[in-house]
C-alpha cells in the first residue's frame, strides 16, 4: 500500500503530461488542416505585446481581402534572435516566406543572398506606386538602385517635452526644429524655475541617438558614404558632429539640469516613468513611444524634431524600426503571395490604422488624409510632428542609415563612449577608443566574410 | 538546546539581522506581486505603491493571451524532462557505482567533461543537429536534448556511493538481480537525492529561455518564459500590468514544486532520524 501511494503523484503527473501532449497535437493538426485550400505564407515577426495585436489586425485584413493566400504570423522573439533564426533555418521547411528584420541588420540581410529584392516584384506590378511610400524610409532598405526590403514598422527619434510644465513656469516652448542651444535654454529654465525640482532633460545612452546626431548634422559614420556606395572599411566616430553632440550634453550635465538614466531597455522604461511623473521635462525617444506617453497622461505632450547643431540646417534623421523581406527559398507562387501581403500592408488606410494603433509612422503619403489620422491629430496635435519630420527630410547618404555589418556591436561601443562622457571622461579620448574598437571589429568581420 | 543558552541581546541582534536580510531578498518579490494588481499607467509612472488594486490584470492575462497554452507546454516539457532525467541519470549512476567494467573511470571522466562546456557554447552544433533531424518547432526539440544530464549522473553517483556495501551484499545473498536491487534498494535509499534532482531538473526545464526561443517558431510549441517575452514590445507601448500579472502567474508553479520538494525532503530526514 505504502509503495502505491508513493507512485500515484508522479504517475498522475506523467499521464497528465502525455494527455496534454497528445491532445495539443490533435488541436494543431486541426488548425492547419482547415486552411489547406489557400497558399500558406508563413510570416515571421518580432512584435510582442500590444503591437502584436495591431499586426494581427493587418494580417486578418489581408486574409479577408482575397482568397488565394493565407498569411500565418508567427512571433520569433527579439529582433536579434530572429535574425539568427532566419539565417540558420533558410532552406529548411520551417523557414518563413516573408519576415521582419530590423534596421541595423539590413547589410547582413543583403549580403546573405537569402532574399528576393522587392524591386523585382514592383517592376512587374503596374498597380503599385512605390513613390507614395516615404522616400527616406525606402532609401534605408535599398541598395544598388534596388528596393531590397520594404520598410514596415518605422519610427524616427523625436524630442518629447512636457508642455504643461513649460506653461506652468512660463517657459517658451522650443521651435519645431530646435537647435542644441534651444533645448539647452528650455532645460536650464525648467530646472531653475522649478527650484531644481524638475530636471531639464535627459538623453538615453543609446547608440541610435548618436548615429542620428551624425545624420542630422550631415556627417557619416562609416566610409563609402555610410556603406551606400560600397562595403565600409573604416569608421570615424570621432568627428566634429559627434563632438558637438556630446559637448551639448556635457554642457547640460555641468549646469545640473541633466539626469542620466543609463543604457538598455530598463533605462528607456525608467526615463519614460520619470517623464510621466514630472521628474524630467525633455527626453529623446523613438516616435513609436507616443502611445505610452498619451494614454492616460494628464499632461499635455509636446514633440519636436530631433535637435541639430547651431548655425546649420537640419539634414533630417534616418529611420529606425524594421522592414519586411521576402525569402528566396520558397516557390514563386508563395513569394508572389508574400509580395501581395507587403503591398496590402502599405495601403494608405492600413498604414493610417497602423500608426494609430502602434505609434509607428504611416509610410504611405495618402495616409495623412485619412479620417483615422485626422481624428488622431485633432485629439493630440503633437502627434502630427513625427510624420512631418519624416516627410520634410530629403534622403541622402547621411540620413539613410549605415549599411554596415556588425552594427549591434558598433552600437554597444558607441554606448560605452557616451557613458564615459556622461561620467566626466574626455570626449576625444572616448570617441577615439570607440573608433579603435569598432574598426578592429569591422576589419575582422570583413576579413571573415571575405570582403575587400 | 543550544539556542536557549544565548543571551537575549544576542538573539535580538540575530533576529534583526535576519529580518533585514529577509526584507532585502523579499522586497523586490513583493513589489512585483503588488504591481501585478496595478493599472499600466501607475506602473509606467513608477508609482508602485498606489492602492488602485484590482484583479483585472489577471483576468486579462488569462483571457487575452495564450498564457494557458504556454503554461501547458512548459508543464508537459518540464515533467517529461524531469521523469526522463530521473530514470536515465539514476540508471547511469547505478552503472558507474555498482557495475565493474573496463574503462569505467575514463567513461565517467568523459561524462564530466561535457559538464565543463556550458550549454550556450554548444548551441550552434546542437541547432544544426536538430535542424538536420527535422525536429524544429516541435515538443521533441525541447525534450530530446535534455533527456539526460551529466550533472544528474554525477550527483546521483556521489549519493549512490554512500549506499552501505552491506545492503549490496545482503541483496546478493537474497538473490536479487541488478534491476531488483536498483529499484527496491538503491532508489528508495537515495530518495532525497532523487527528489532534489527532480526539482532541479523540473525548474531547469521550466526556466529555459534561449534554446526554446531559437528552436520553436509558433505559439503552439512556445514555452512560458518565451511567452512572457512576447508580451513586451520592441519600441512601442508596453502593457506593464499584463507583463507583471503574467510574471506572477509563472512563478506560482515553481513555488509549488519547491514546497513539494521541501515537504519530501523533511520527511526523508525524519525517516533517517527514527532509524
Amino acid at each position: 500500500m505504502k509503495n502505491t501511494k508513493k507512485v500515484i503523484l508522479p504517475l498522475v503527473l506523467v499521464i497528465g503530461a502525455i494527455l496534454v501532449a497528445v491532445f495539443s497535437n490533435i488541436l494543431t493538426n486541426q488548425s492547419t488542416a482547415s486552411s489547406n485550400h489557400k497558399t500558406q505564407i508563413v510570416f515571421w515577426h518580432e512584435l510582442g505585446g500590444p503591437s502584436e495585436d495591431a499586426l494581427k489586425k493587418v494580417v486578418d485584413g489581408f486574409n479577408k481581402s482575397q482568397d488565394k493566400y493565407q498569411v500565418v504570423p508567427k512571433y520569433q522573439g527579439t529582433y536579434d534572435e530572429a535574425i539568427q533564426k532566419i539565417l540558420q533555418t533558410h532552406g529548411s521547411s520551417t523557414s518563413p516566406a516573408v519576415f521582419q528584420a530590423f534596421d541595423i541588420s539590413t547589410a547582413q540581410m543583403i549580403h546573405s543572398g537569402f532574399t528576393t529584392p522587392i524591386q523585382d516584384f514592383i517592376d512587374k506590378d503596374d498597380s503599385f506606386d512605390v513613390n507614395k511610400i516615404s522616400p527616406v524610409a525606402r532609401s534605408f532598405y535599398s541598395n544598388g538602385g534596388k528596393q531590397q526590403g520594404m520598410p514596415f514598422n518605422t519610427s524616427q527619434p523625436v524630442l518629447y517635452y512636457n508642455a504643461t510644465l513649460l506653461k506652468k513656469y512660463g517657459i517658451t516652448p522650443p521651435p519645431v526644429s530646435p537647435t542644441y542651444s534651444d533645448i539647452t535654454r528650455v532645460a536650464k529654465e525648467l530646472y531653475e524655475k522649478s527650484d531644481h525640482k524638475v530636471k531639464g532633460m535627459t538623453v538615453q545612452v543609446y547608440g541610435w541617438f548618436m548615429e542620428q546626431a551624425l545624420a542630422n548634422s550631415g556627417a557619416s559614420l562609416a566610409n563609402n558614404n555610410d556603406g551606400h556606395t560600397g562595403n565600409p572599411t573604416e569608421v570615424n566616430l570621432n568627428n566634429p558632429a559627434s563632438v558637438k553632440f556630446l559637448e551639448w550634453i556635457r554642457e547640460n550635465i555641468k549646469s545640473g539640469d541633466f539626469i542620466d538614466y543609463g543604457s538598455g531597455a530598463s533605462a528607456g522604461a525608467n526615463q519614460t516613468a520619470g517623464f510621466l511623473a514630472d521628474k524630467v521635462g525633455i527626453f529623446i525617444q523613438s516616435s513609436a513611444s507616443i502611445g505610452q506617453l498619451t494614454a492616460n497622461n494628464k499632461n499635455e505632450l509636446g514633440i519636436t524634431y530631433f535637435p541639430h547643431p547651431d548655425g546649420q540646417k537640419a539634414n533630417g534623421v534616418a529611420i529606425g524600426g524594421a522592414a519586411l523581406w521576402i525569402s528566396n527559398d520558397k516557390p514563386k507562387e508563395v513569394q508572389q503571395g508574400a509580395y501581395e501581403f507587403i503591398k496590402y500592408a502599405l495601403k494608405p488606410e492600413v498604414q493610417a490604422q497602423w500608426q494609430k494603433d502602434t505609434g509607428y509612422l504611416a509610410l504611405n503619403k495618402d495616409s495623412q488624409k485619412s479620417k483615422v489620422l485626422q481624428d488622431l491629430y485633432k485629439q493630440t496635435p503633437a502627434a502630427k510632428v513625427p510624420g512631418q519630420q519624416l516627410a520634410t527630410a530629403k534622403p541622402n547618404y547621411y540620413n539613410s542609415g549605415i549599411l554596415m555589418e556588425g552594427m549591434q556591436l558598433t552600437r554597444q561601443l558607441e554606448e560605452i563612449a557616451m557613458e564615459t562622457v556622461y561620467n566626466g571622461g574626455d570626449i576625444n579620448k572616448a570617441l577615439d577608443k570607440a573608433d579603435k574598437d569598432i574598426n578592429a571589429n569591422l576589419h575582422t568581420l570583413n576579413k571573415a566574410n571575405g570582403y575587400k | 538546546m543550544a539556542e536557549n543558552n544565548k543571551s537575549l541581546p544576542k538573539r535580538i541582534l540575530t533576529y534583526v539581522l535576519l529580518i533585514a536580510l529577509a526584507l532585502v531578498i523579499l522586497a523586490p518579490f513583493f513589489i512585483g506581486i503588488w504591481t501585478s494588481f496595478l493599472p499600466t499607467m501607475n506602473i509606467a509612472k513608477g508609482d508602485l505603491f498606489s492602492t488602485n488594486l484590482s484583479f483585472d490584470n489577471y483576468v486579462a492575462a488569462f483571457t487575452k493571451t495564450p498564457i494557458l497554452r504556454y503554461l501547458a507546454n512548459s508543464f508537459v516539457i518540464s515533467t517529461l524532462t524531469m521523469v526522463a532525467q530521473l530514470l536515465f541519470c539514476s540508471m547511469s549512476a547505478y552503472a558507474f557505482v555498482f557495475l565493474k567494467f573496463k574503462g569505467r573511470n575514463i567513461l565517467f571522466g568523459l561524462f564530466l567533461v561535457t559538464m565543463m562546456l556550458p550549454f550556450e557554447a554548444q548551441i550552434i552544433p546542437n541547432f544544426q543537429t536538430v535542424k538536420f533531424l527535422g525536429m524544429l518547432d516541435n515538443y521533441s526539440v525541447l525534450i530530446v536534448p535534455f533527456l539526460t544530464s551529466a550533472f544528474g549522473t554525477f550527483m546521483l553517483r556521489q549519493s549512490f556511493k554512500q549506499t552501505p556495501a552491506e545492503l549490496k551484499e545482503a541483496s546478493d545473498i537474497e538473490g536479487l538481480n541488478h534491476f531488483q536491487f536498483y529499484w527496491n534498494v538503491v532508489l528508495p535509499y537515495n530518495k532525497i537525492s532523487m527528489i532534489t534532482l527532480g526539482a532541479y531538473s523540473f525548474l531547469g526545464a521550466w526556466n529555459q529561455y534561449l534554446w526554446p526561443m531559437l528552436t520553436t517558431f509558433s505559439n503552439n510549441s512556445r514555452v512560458i518564459q518565451n511567452g512572457l517575452r512576447q508580451l513586451q514590445s520592441e519600441e512601442t507601448f508596453n502593457d506593464w500590468r499584463m507583463i507583471q500579472a503574467s510574471a506572477a502567474i509563472i512563478v506560482i508553479p515553481t513555488i509549488i514544486v519547491l514546497f513539494i520538494g521541501q515537504h519530501y525532503f523533511k520527511s526523508g530526514l525524519n525517516e533517517g532520524a527514527v532509524k
